[in-house]
C-alpha cells in the first residue's frame, strides 16, 4: 500500500534573480513497510522533501499524496487533521514540548485530536513502552532524559495511533554514534511493522538501514538505490 | 474541551518553568488590581451601616435627641439617620425657635429617664488658647461631665488616667501629643488676658473622632443641643412622636427600622443619575486596562517569540492555529486567575494589617475587616478579561509562525512594517476622530474607543517608527549606528518594550497632568490675592465700641499704635523688616453720595462686561428646568461663559488699593517695564482687572454703582438708582487679584465711593529671615497678646496655596512610571543582547574593543525608553484631554460653572520621564552590561 507518493514535486522560493529551485520535478513513492533514505549535500533539498511530504509547506507544482489524499486539497484545519492523524516528524533535536512530560508528549497528536488525557496517556505508555521507556522514565520532563531518550519519545510520538507515516529530520545528528544506532534500529523496527519511513540524513552508514537510498544535488533526484555498501561510493558521485 | 485542558497544562508548566518571567507578568497584570482591592476592602471597612453608626455614636444608650425647634411641633421622616428629615408642622417663615432647658426634655420622656449633653462634633464652636511647646496655639474644648456614666455608655474611651474632677481636664491622643503632655502634667490655657493651669488628669478617645485635637473638662462652655438618653425601657415609636410634638428630633437604636416617610412631593425616590461622572469611571477604567494591556501584553509577546519552536513543532504534531492560540491564551487566564487571587487576598491582608492606620486616616473607628465581595468577584472577572486581552496579540502572532522557518532555526523574513504603519496611522486618525466626535457628541463609547484606538494605533505604528529610525543610522557612530539598526532589525524585542513603556507613561502622564490641573484649581478656589510665599500682617478692630443702627465703630481706632506694637513683635523675629501698608477698600451704605441717608440704605459696587462679552446664560429665559438645561448647555459651547461660582459676583470687600510699586508687584506679579506702566495707569486713575472679557475696546472698563434705599417710615422699598462709572483699566493674568478680579488706584477707589475698610488693616511684610512654621508659630503666639489696650488683635500669614500632597503624589507616579520604564527597557535590552550574541562574537574576532558592547547596550536602553515615552506622552496628553473633558462636563450642569480642569502641564513628570529615565537607563547598561564579548563554539 502507499502511503506517501509525490507527483512531480516542484518548489521553488523567491522570484526574479532571487528565484531558487529548492526541488525540481520530484516523483517519489514510499510503501507501507518500507524505509526510504534521503542523501545529498547542503541544499540540495532535502528537508524541503520532507516538509512537503509532511503539509508543513506547499509545492509550487506537482502533488502531495499521504495515503491517497491530494494535501492541495486540505484546508489549514484539514491538514493539521493530517498530521495529527497521519503524519509523524521527528527532528534533529529540540524534538519536544519542554513543559510535557514524556508520556504527554507522545500523547499530544491524540490530545489535540480530542481524546481524553487519561486515554491518551494509556496509548502513550504503550508506545513508549514499545521504543524501550519504561513509565517511570515516562513521567519525566524532556530536560530530565536523555537526548537517546528524547529521539525515542519523538519517534513513539511520530507513530502513535494510526499514524504510519514517520518523516526524520536527522534524527542521528545530535547523538552519540551508539546512541544514533539504536535510534534507528528503533525506527527500521517500526518500519518492519507496518510503518513507512522517510529519513532524511548525511550518514551514509545510517542509510545503510534504509530499504532504498534517494540521491538530491540541487533539487533533483539524481539517483536512487538499495542501500548496499556501496553507498558512501553513490553519494560521492552524486554529490561530484 | 480535551485540547484546552492541554492549553492549560501546558500554560501552567510553563509558568512554573519561567518562575520569574512569569512572577514580572503576574506582577503588572495584578498591581493595578491590587490597588483596586485594597480601596474595595477600606471602603467596606470603613463604610458603617446605620445601624453600626448608631452603635459608634451612641453606644449602650437608648437614644440622641436634638432640640431642633423646641415649642413647636415637627414631623420627622426618617428614623436610621443620625441627621434625621424633619419639617415643621406650621411653618411660618422668620419665626424663632424657642428654648428648652434639661428638665422640659425629661418632662418629654418616660419617667426614670436621664439624659446628658452630647453633640457630633468635637470641633465644637468653643475654643480656647493654650500653650504649645513653640508658642500659642487653638484647642478645642467640650463642657461635658465626664463622671456621668453615660459617656462612658457611649463609647468614651480612657486611654490612659482617668475622668477629671475640679481643676482637671482630660485631652485627646492628638491634644495630648500637640502640647507634648501626659497624665500628671499640666496644660495652661488663656482666657482673655489671664493665663490658668490645668492638670491633665486622662487621655481620652472618643470612637467616631479619634484624630480630634480637644480637651474636656465639666467647666468649660458647652454649647450642644442635643442629649444621649437613657431610658428605664426601650424608646417606642409612641415616645419619640412625642418628643417630635416637642420640637425635638430622634436617633434611637430601637427606631433604626422604622420606615421612613418621606412625602411624595420631595421625590425623594428619584435617582439622580450623573452620565458625566458614569463617563469619567468608565474612561479611567478603560485607561487602566489599555495601560495594564499594555504593560503585560510585551511579556506574553517575549515569551511567545522565545516558544516559537516550541508552537511550530506543536504546528508539526497536527495542532490547529486556533490550538496555538489557545495555548498562549490559557498562559495570559492563567496569570489574570493567578493576579486576581495574589491581588484581591494581598488587598485584604493590607486592609487587615493597616486598619489601624486605616481608622487614623477615616478619624473614626471601624467595626472590622470587611471586603465589598462583589467588588472583589469583579476584580477577578476583570483580571481574567485583561490577562486574556494581554495575551491576545502574543496568541495571534503565535498561531501566525512560520512553522518550516520556525523548525530550521531561521528568522522569518522582515514583513509587514508598511502595513502595521498604515493600520497604525489609520487607528491613530480613527482615535482623533472618534474623540472629537465623543467630545461633541458626548459619546461615552467613542471617547473610550478613541483611546483605546489612539494608544493601539500608536504601538502599531512602533516598528515603522524603529525601522524609519534606523535610517538614521548611517551619519552615526559605530555603536549608536548598529544600535539603531539592531532596534529596527530586531523589531519583535524592541516593539514589545516600547509599548510597554508607552502604556506606563501614557497612565502615568494622564494621572500626572489631572493631579497638576486639580492643583490649579485648588489654588482658584483658595482665592489668589497674594504671590506664593508672601507674608502679610493684617490688623482687626476688636473695639466693641460701634453704632448698632450702622454697624460702624463709633470711636477711633488706634491702628498707629497697634502697628507699633506689631511691628516691634514681628522684628523680634524678622530680619530687614520692611512693612507697607495696602490700603483695602469697601463699600460703605451710600458708595460716598451726600443725598443718600447712611441709615436707611445700601450700595453695591459691581464690575460689568461690555454686552457682546456677557454669556448668554444671563440673557437666556430659563422659567423651566428645561429652558434652564438648554440655557446651561448652550453656555457650555459660548467662549464668554467661563465665569466659575468661587469667583462670580465681582463683590466688593476688602478691595486691595494702591498704586505702590511694591504692593502693585505683589498683587499684580508684574516686573520691570510692565510694573512701571501698571503704576503709572494705576496712578492715572486707572484700575488692574483680570477678566479680560470686562475691558471695553476703548480699554476701560465700566463699574456699576446701585443705591437701594426703604422708607424710614414705612419699610417701603425705592426704586433703586444705578450708575456707571468707566475707568481706565489695565489687564494682568487671569488667575490673580482673587475672586473681586479688580485692583483699584486710589483716585478709582474714590471715583466708585468706596472708603478704607474700617475694622481691618493689611500690611505687606518682607524680610531677608526664612520664615518657617516654628518662626510662623513664634511671631503667632507673639502676636497673640493684647495690644492697643485691646482694641487690636493681628494675625501674620504665609501664603501658601501649594497642597504638598498632590506634588508628592505626582512625582511619586512619575517615579513608579520611571521605575517600570527602567526595568522594561532593561529586559528587552538583555534580549536584544543575547540575539546580538553572535555578531558580537563576530565583531570581536575582527578586534573590536570590549566597550563596544557596552556602547551598544548604552544605546539601545536610550533608543527605547526616548521611544517609549515621548510616544507614551502624546497618548498620556490625548488621554488627559478626554479625561478633562469628561471631569469639565461634570463640573458644568449649572452656571456659573465649578471651577474647571485647565491645561496644567506637569514639568517635573516630563523632565523625569523625557530626560531622567532615558539617563538613568543609559548609565544602568553601561554599568551593568558585561563589556568582555564573547567567543562561540559552533554547535553544528
Amino acid at each position: 500500500m502507499t502511503v506517501l507518493h509525490l507527483k512531480g514535486v516542484s518548489r521553488t522560493h523567491g522570484t526574479g534573480e532571487n528565484l531558487v529551485h529548492a526541488l525540481v520535478d520530484a516523483d517519489l513513492t514510499i510503501e507501507a513497510g518500507e524505509l526510504v533514505a534521503i542523501m545529498g549535500p547542503s541544499g540540495s533539498g532535502k528537508s524541503t522533501l520532507l516538509n512537503l511530504a509532511g503539509g508543513l509547506d506547499a509545492p509550487t507544482s506537482g502533488e502531495v499524496l499521504v495515503e491517497g489524499t491530494v494535501l492541495a486539497s486540505l484546508n489549514k484545519k484539514r491538514l493539521a487533521a493530517l498530521r495529527r492523524r497521519s503524519v509523524g516528524y521527528v527532528f534533529q533535536d529540540y524534538n519536544l514540548v519542554p513543559s510535557l512530560t514524556a508520556a504527554e508528549n507522545a500523547a499530544l497528536p491524540l490530545e489535540l485530536d480530542g481524546l481524553s488525557a487519561g486515554k491518551a496517556r494509556k496509548l502513550a505508555l504503550a508506545a513508549l513502552e514499545e521504543v524501550g521507556l519504561d513509565a517511570k522514565q515516562a513521567d519525566r520532563f524532556p530536560d530530565e532524559i536523555s537526548g537517546g531518550q528524547a529521539q525515542r519519545v519523538a519517534i513513539a510520538r511520530a507513530l502513535i495511533g494510526e499514524r504510519r507515516l514517520v518523516l526524520a529530520d536527522e534524527p542521528t545528528g545530535a547523538l552519540d554514534s551508539h546512541t544514533g544506532e539504536e535510534v534507528l534500529k528503533l525506527l527500521r523496527r517500526r518500519c518492519d511493522a507496518g510503518a513507512a519511513g522517510l529519513l532524511v540524513t548525511h550518514d551514509a552508514r545510517h542509510a545503510g538501514w534504509a530499504d532504498r537510498v534517494v540521491f538530491l544535488r540541487d533539487g533533483k533526484i539524481v539517483d536512487s538505490s538499495a542501500p548496499l555498501a556501496g553507498a558512501d561510493s553513490l553519494l560521492e558521485g552524486a554529490g561530484s | 474541551m480535551a485540547s484546552q485542558r492541554l492549553a492549560f497544562r501546558i500554560a501552567r508548566r510553563e509558568a512554573m518553568r519561567y518562575k520569574g518571567r512569569s512572577a514580572l507578568s503576574i506582577t503588572l497584570l495584578g498591581l493595578p488590581l491590587l490597588g483596586v482591592a485594597i480601596g474595595a476592602s477600606a471602603y467596606d471597612t470603613t463604610t458603617l451601616s446605620p445601624e453600626e453608626t448608631a452603635v459608634q455614636y451612641l453606644g449602650e444608650n437608648d437614644a440622641y435627641i436634638s432640640a431642633e425647634y423646641p415649642g413647636e411641633p415637627l414631623d420627622q421622616f426618617t428614623w436610621n439617620e443620625q441627621y434625621p428629615w424633619w419639617e415643621l408642622r406650621e411653618n411660618d417663615d422668620g419665626h424663632e425657635p424657642g428654648t428648652i432647658t434639661e428638665q422640659g426634655v425629661l418632662a418629654e420622656l418616660p419617667l426614670g429617664s436621664r439624659i446628658t449633653p452630647y453633640g457630633f462634633s468635637t470641633a465644637s464652636e468653643e475654643q480656647a488658647q493654650v500653650e504649645t511647646p513653640d508658642g500659642i496655639g487653638e484647642l478645642d474644648v467640650l463642657g461635658y461631665d465626664l463622671t456621668d456614666p453615660n459617656y462612658e455608655a457611649a463609647g468614651f474611651t480612657y486611654l490612659d488616667g482617668s475622668a477629671p474632677i475640679r481643676d482637671e481636664v482630660v485631652l485627646s491622643e492628638d491634644a495630648a501629643s500637640y502640647l507634648e503632655v501626659g497624665v500628671g502634667d499640666s496644660i495652661t490655657l488663656f482666657n482673655g488676658g489671664s493665663d490658668e493651669q490645668f492638670e491633665v488628669s486622662g487621655i481620652i478617645e472618643i470612637p467616631w473622632d479619634i484624630n480630634g485635637r480637644y480637651a474636656i473638662a465639666p467647666f468649660f462652655p458647652s454649647a450642644t443641643t442635643g442629649w444621649l438618653v437613657d431610658t428605664p425601657d426601650e424608646l417606642t415609636y409612641e415616645d419619640a412622636l412625642k418628643l417630635n410634638e416637642a420640637g425635638l428630633s430622634v436617633w434611637a437604636t430601637s427606631l433604626l427600622d422604622q420606615p421612613s416617610t418621606i412625602p411624595d412631593e420631595y421625590g425623594y425616590s428619584e435617582i439622580y443619575y450623573d452620565e458625566a461622572a458614569l463617563t469619567l469611571y468608565v474612561l479611567i477604567v478603560v485607561v487602566v486596562v489599555m495601560e495594564v494591556i499594555l504593560l503585560a501584553g510585551p511579556a506574553f509577546a517575549i515569551s511567545a517569540r522565545r516558544r516559537t519552536r516550541e508552537f511550530a513543532l506543536m504546528s508539526a504534531t497536527g495542532a490547529t492555529p486556533k490550538q496555538i492560540r489557545t495555548v498562549v491564551l490559557a498562559g495570559g487566564i492563567l496569570f489574570g486567575i493567578i493576579a486576581a487571587v495574589v491581588a484581591v487576598l494581598l488587598g485584604i491582608a493590607v486592609v487587615a494589617v493597616g486598619r489601624p492606620l486605616l481608622e487614623q486616616i477615616v478619624g473614626y473607628r471601624t467595626p472590622g475587616l470587611r471586603v465589598l465581595p462583589w467588588l472583589q468577584g469583579v476584580l477577578v472577572a476583570a483580571a481574567i478579561v485583561t490577562g486574556l486581552l494581554s495575551a491576545l496579540a502574543a496568541a495571534i502572532s503565535a498561531s501566525r509562525i512560520n512553522v518550516v522557518a520556525a523548525l530550521m532555526g531561521r528568522t522569518p523574513g522582515r514583513k509587514g512594517s508598511k502595513l502595521w504603519l498604515l493600520i497604525g496611522l489609520i487607528m491613530v486618525g480613527g482615535g482623533m476622530v472618534a474623540g472629537f466626535a465623543g467630545v461633541t457628541i458626548w459619546s461615552m463609547p467613542l471617547m473610550a474607543g478613541a483611546i483605546v484606538m489612539l494608544q493601539l494605533g500608536l504601538v502599531a505604528c512602533t516598528p515603522a517608527l524603529l525601522a524609519l529610525t534606523a535610517k538614521l543610522g548611517r551619519w552615526m557612530p559605530l555603536a549608536p549606528r548598529m544600535a539603531l539598526r539592531e532596534a529596527g532589525r530586531n523589531r519583535g524585542s524592541a516593539a514589545p518594550a516600547i509599548a510597554a513603556v508607552l502604556g506606563v507613561v501614557a497612565g502615568g502622564m494622564a494621572f500626572s497632568m489631572t493631579i497638576a490641573a486639580n492643583n490649579v484649581r485648588g489654588e482658584s478656589l483658595a482665592e489668589h490675592l497674594l504671590p506664593q510665599g508672601a507674608l502679610t500682617l493684617t490688623m482687626w478692630n476688636d473695639s466693641d465700641e460701634y453704632d448698632p443702627e450702622t454697624g460702624m465703630p463709633t470711636g477711633e481706632t488706634p491702628w498707629e499704635e497697634g502697628l507699633a506694637e506689631s511691628e516691634a513683635r514681628l522684628g523680634k523675629h524678622l530680619d530687614d523688616l520692611e512693612i507697607t501698608q495696602i490700603v483695602l477698600s469697601e463699600t460703605d451704605s451710600t458708595c460716598g453720595l451726600e443725598d443718600v441717608d447712611p441709615e436707611n440704605a445700601y450700595c453695591s459696587v459691581t464690575m460689568t462686561r461690555p454686552a457682546e462679552n456677557v454669556c448668554s446664560f444671563w440673557e437666556a429665559e430659563a422659567e423651566t428646568e428645561e429652558q434652564l438645561q438648554a440655557a446651561v448647555a448652550a453656555a457650555r459651547e459660548d467662549p464668554n461663559c467661563n465665569e466659575t461660582g468661587d469667583g462670580y459676583g465681582y463683590g466688593f470687600y476688602e478691595v486691595p488699593t494702591s498704586a505702590d510699586p511694591d504692593v502693585v508687584a505683589a498683587y499684580s506679579e508684574l516686573e520691570g517695564d510692565e510694573l512701571d506702566a501698571a503704576v503709572a495707569h494705576l496712578e492715572g486713575g486707572g484700575v488692574l482687572i483680570s477678566d479680560p472679557l470686562a475691558l471695553t475696546d476703548e480699554g476701560t472698563v465700566v463699574f456699576e454703582q446701585e443705591i437701594e434705599s426703604w422708607d424710614p417710615e414705612t419699610g417701603e422699598e425705592n426704586e433703586s438708582q444705578t450708575t456707571e462709572i468707566e475707568l481706565p483699566a489695565m489687564v494682568v493674568d487671569e488667575n490673580l487679584l482673587g475672586y473681586g478680579k479688580v485692583f483699584l488706584s486710589p483716585g478709582a477707589a474714590e471715583r466708585l465711593g468706596l472708603v478704607e475698610s474700617v475694622w481691618s488693616q493689611r500690611y505687606l511684610v518682607e524680610t531677608s529671615t526664612v520664615v518657617d512654621s516654628a518662626v510662623s508659630e513664634a511671631i503667632s503666639a507673639d502676636l497673640n497678646a493684647e495690644m492697643a489696650d485691646g482694641d487690636i488683635s493681628a494675625n501674620f500669614r504665609v501664603t501658601d496655596y501649594n497642597d504638598p500632597t498632590s506634588f508628592y503624589m505626582m512625582l511619586a507616579v512619575a517615579g513608579l512610571c520611571a521605575l517600570i520604564t527602567l526595568g522594561s527597557t532593561a529586559v528587552s535590552t538583555g534580549l536584544i543582547i543575547a540575539e546580538q550574541r553572535k555578531d558580537m562574537t563576530t565583531l570581536g574576532a575582527v578586534g573590536a574593543a570590549p566597550g563596544l558592547r557596552k556602547r551598544f547596550a548604552m544605546w539601545q536602553t536610550v533608543m527605547i525608553a526616548l521611544f517609549g515615552s515621548a510616544l507614551g506622552t502624546v497618548a498620556g496628553v490625548i488621554g488627559y484631554a478626554l479625561i478633562r473633558e469628561a471631569l469639565n462636563r461634570s463640573m458644568m450642569n449649572q452656571y456659573p460653572w465649578q471651577v474647571l480642569y485647565t491645561w496644567e502641564l506637569p514639568w517635573a513628570s516630563f523632565a523625569i520621564m523625557l530626560v531622567a529615565v532615558p539617563v538613568l537607563a543609559a548609565i544602568g547598561a553601561l554599568l551593568f552590561t558585561k563589556a568582555r564579548l564573547p567567543s562561540e563554539r559552533r554547535l553544528t
